[in-house]
């Protein structure tokens, strides 16, 4: 960080030609931006101190690895979901999705199908959905929370339908090292994924057209249209990646259990966007980045982890994950109104 | 001699990368119309927020009576008697003339619920001490602008108001209207309200105010009798320096023609539209507000897709059907609403730049960061904007310099014409002229400048030629040279040429 550079203005003013020197340094943000960056990171090393006095299995290396293959699956959701909140969009579909892709790949291998074919199918079911989603919102111009929760019910239904309600089985045995496979025999791929898609995504926000589109879609897309970039197409992809994503993680959980119901995805719309407001993304777009999501991601981990470990029972974990999800968006909105 | 009823002193307050006041002081008398004056991001309304509680200072005192308060919110405002008429009126248009008066001090009837009766009598007193005559069961959201204005007014004097705070009233408001509203003014004025007025219109401020006080830079320069002083002297407080009233136009030779314009139509919006812009003219685009001369702008532009018409650039046919397409073609838009089509006011002067040509910035899709920063760099120098680096957010500049930013993305595409629309609505008196200035050494190095203005002074002044425009149509054109005040407005109210 550069160090701030007072501002040339006040005296240049009178003068007749005030030209003051472009420099390249004085970057400054809204006061509150650090806060927003670090809240996450404050609430995950209270956590991380608070769980090693509680606990001694808690900062085990074992323990860390758990907590990260626990909330990968979520976190690759979340990743998406991100992408979707900075063009101040949401998709509540992505819960079925994931029920539906898993079921896709697994029929798909029934029929025959190999192993890549099969996750390509899954993969496309969650294109398709994502198209859908995208058509839906931007040409009808509705509410993308209640579109996309229609588009939800509509996904599990079909889930539903396609296995007679039952539980399917993957056919491919090679299929399970997606899900259960090791890098030097204790780094799970999936974790590996997440925090790779995390950086790329990163990056891509950071650096690329699409990216810069992306935040302007969710600042001021009629001064970006305008200005000639492509807001609608860039939007749709939003709500493609997203759903993509989302069935990623359907087929990487089907490899990790070989089994699958349409309910797999069960309450991951939300608990996404938990995470990604957790992290520091904002609801109303243009704010935030999917490295702050892998913080929001492994907040909720640890947490559930401590819960865990600490034998609280499960009713008073969703009371743990209500009360810091309310105490966010309302720090998240009290810093949007100053 | 006794403490004036309200006086600020050393007022300071700061925000990220700007500090908004620097020891500023201010006093109101009672019964005198106080004018405020300064640039955009002067200071003013920064000043007029802290004395309505709607910001705290970062120091200073405000003493009422002599007696030091602390001002934290709007409530205690009122409490203390000062009371705002806001430009944006906060209005609820779905309730009567009389709800809003009272809205939130309704008075009571014995079981606790609101007195209507009373309410509507009290109202009419009101309006009555006014000198309007409004039914005070009127919907709000029915009334005109000036009628609102008067509903506003009515609520700060209902509070028993001592210091009534006038930000720019007769913005919005048509010749007659503002003489009404003078008159009300004067009226408080007669009763002892103190009054701050702040106003761009040095006709109002001769006429109206008893004293002035010029902020620039968030500083304090001045307090002065109006009486004792000139408009020039006025002028020059508020700018800190001598500006040209009206630079003379230099006579020069239209260039080759850059832009052809035949037949464009789009029904509804546009009449069978023809005309010819050269390289290195300013055309003024002149007309009354919905005369269609934005939309003129938004077809050329791509935004709109007329039914019917050719468009020619450099003699090549150009059929745009989006923003991006014209931008390719050398077509460059600084629009009518900066901060709602203009920029992206959260983000920085560098990606607002760079934004109209992210393309030729990257390799891959990937943002050239060096160029972009460079680009933005060399643009901030060019048009001398005034910011601190070009990490600086947008929309923590004055208006005069968003309009630069605006203006320096297109420039950045070196576009072959650039529009303009409205290019210095809502900017000072001083940004104004140099945004003149700019447009001229723009127009002086080859480019050709469509401008879309209802500044009439700024039209003939700027202009080399005159397209004025009526329902649709163009009605007429006029050689700036001998275009008159009364000639375009002929021809913008369909009447024809006069003279």
């Amino acid at each position: 960080m550069k160090t701030q550079e007072s501002e040339p203005s006040g005296q240049t003013h009178g003068h007749p030609n005030p030209v003051p020197p472009a420099k390249s340094g004085g970057r400054k943000r809204h006061w509150s931006e650090p806060l927003r960056n670090h809240t996450a990171v404050l609430l995950l090393i209270v956590l991380v101190i608070a769980g090693s006095f509680l606990s001694d299995v808690f900062l085990t290396p074992r323990n860390i690895l758990n907590i990260l293959w626990a909330v990968s699956l979520l976190g690759i959701v979340a990743l998406g979901q991100t992408v979707l909140l900075l063009t101040a969009r949401f998709d509540m579909s992505v819960a079925g999705v994931v029920g539906l892709a898993g079921i896709v790949t697994v029929l798909a291998q029934i029929n025959g199908f190999g192993l890549y074919a099969s996750i390509a199918f899954g993969l496309g079911s969650g294109v398709l959905v994502g198209l859908c989603n995208g058509a839906l919102v931007l040409a009808t111009g509705a509410n993308p929370f209640l579109v996309t929760l229609g588009v939800n019910l509509l996904v599990y239904s079909l889930a539903l339908s396609l296995t007679e309600s039952k539980t399917l089985s993957a056919t491919i045995p090679e299929f399970t090292v997606l899900g259960r496979g090791q890098l030097f025999g204790f780094l799970h791929y999936s974790v590996i994924l997440f925090i790779a898609l995390a950086l790329i995504l990163e990056f891509a926000l950071r650096r690329t057209i699409l990216g810069r589109t992306i935040y302007v879609s969710g600042l001021n897309e009629v001064a970006g249209g305008l200005s000639g970039l492509r807001i609608q197409i860039t939007k749709m992809s939003a709500f493609v990646l997203c759903s993509t994503l989302a069935a990623l993680t359907g087929i990487i959980m089907t490899s990790r259990t070989t089994s699958t119901v349409a309910s797999a995805g069960f309450g991951m719309e939300f608990d996404s966007i938990i995470a990604a407001v957790l992290g520091g993304t904002s609801l109303f777009g243009g704010r935030g980045g999917t490295l702050r999501t892998i913080v929001g991601v492994v907040v909720l981990g640890v947490m559930n982890n401590l819960l865990v470990l600490l034998n609280v029972p499960s009713e008073a974990q969703q009371i743990a994950k209500g009360l810091v999800f309310l105490a966010v968006v309302l720090a998240d909105s009290a810093l949007r109104r100053s | 001699m006794s403490a004036p009823p309200l006086q600020l002193t050393g007022i300071s307050k700061g925000f990220p990368g700007v500090q908004a006041l620097s020891d500023v002081q201010f006093d109101l008398r009672a019964g005198e119309v106080h004018a405020l004056m300064g640039e955009n991001g002067a200071g003013k309304s920064t000043l007029i927020k802290i004395l309505c509680g709607a910001q705290p200072p970062d120091s200073g005192q405000i003493l009422i009576d002599g007696a030091p308060v602390t001002i934290g919110s709007p409530v205690v405002a009122g409490k203390l008697g000062i009371s705002p008429v806001h430009q944006e009126l906060s209005l609820e248009p779905y309730l009567s003339i009389a709800e809003n008066i009272y809205l939130g001090r309704q008075p009571l009837n014995r079981f606790g619920l609101i007195d209507r009766r009373q309410m509507h009598v009290a109202a009419r007193k009101v309006l009555e001490e006014l000198g309007v005559v409004l039914d005070p069961h009127a919907i709000v959201g029915r009334l005109s602008i000036a009628e609102r204005q008067v509903v506003a007014i009515a609520r700060a004097v209902s509070t028993r108001a001592r210091f009534i705070i006038f930000d720019e009233p007769t913005s919005s408001l048509t010749r007659r209207e503002s003489d009404l509203l003078m008159q009300m003014i004067r009226r408080l004025r007669d009763q002892g309200v103190g009054i701050i007025y702040i106003s761009h219109r040095m006709e109002e401020i001769f006429d109206l105010c008893d004293r002035v006080t010029v902020l620039r830079d968030g500083r304090f320069v001045a307090t002065r009798d109006v009486a004792d002083i000139t408009l020039d002297e006025l002028v020059r407080m508020i700018v800190g320096r001598n500006i040209a009233a009206v630079a003379p136009r230099p006579q020069t030779e239209p260039g080759q023609v850059v832009l052809e314009v035949r037949g464009l139509s789009k029904r509804g919006l546009l009449k069978d539209i023809s005309f010819d812009l050269h390289r290195g003219e300013i055309l003024g685009l002149s007309g009354l507000v919905g005369a269609g001369r934005t939309e003129l702008a938004r077809a050329l532009f791509g935004d709109i897709v007329p039914d019917s018409g050719k468009i020619r650039i450099d003699g090549a046919p150009v059929n745009s059907r989006t923003p991006r397409q014209a931008i390719a073609a050398g077509i460059g838009l600084v629009p009518e609403d900066r901060k709602e089509q203009g920029l992206v006011l959260a983000q920085s002067v560098m990606a607002n730049i760079g934004m109209p040509q992210l393309g030729f910035l990257s390799r891959f899709g990937v943002i050239g960061a060096r160029r972009e920063r460079q680009l933005a760099e060399r643009y901030v120098q060019d048009l001398a904007i005034r910011t601190p680096g070009v990490d600086q957010n947008v929309m923590y500049l004055s208006g005069g310099n968003q309009q630069r930013v605006v203006i320096a993305k297109w420039l950045a595409t070196k576009p072959k014409i650039l529009i303009v629309d409205e290019p210095t609505r809502g900017v000072d008196i001083g940004a104004k002229a140099e945004l003149h200035m700019l447009l001229r050494d723009l127009a002086a190095g080859g480019m050709a400048i469509l401008m879309i203005s209802s500044d009439m002074p700024e039209v003939l002044s700027v202009s080399d030629r005159i397209l004025v425009m009526h329902q649709g149509r163009i009605a007429g054109e006029l050689p700036a040279a001998n275009a008159t005040q009364e000639a375009v407005m002929s021809f913008a109210m369909g009447l024809g040429s006069r003279g």
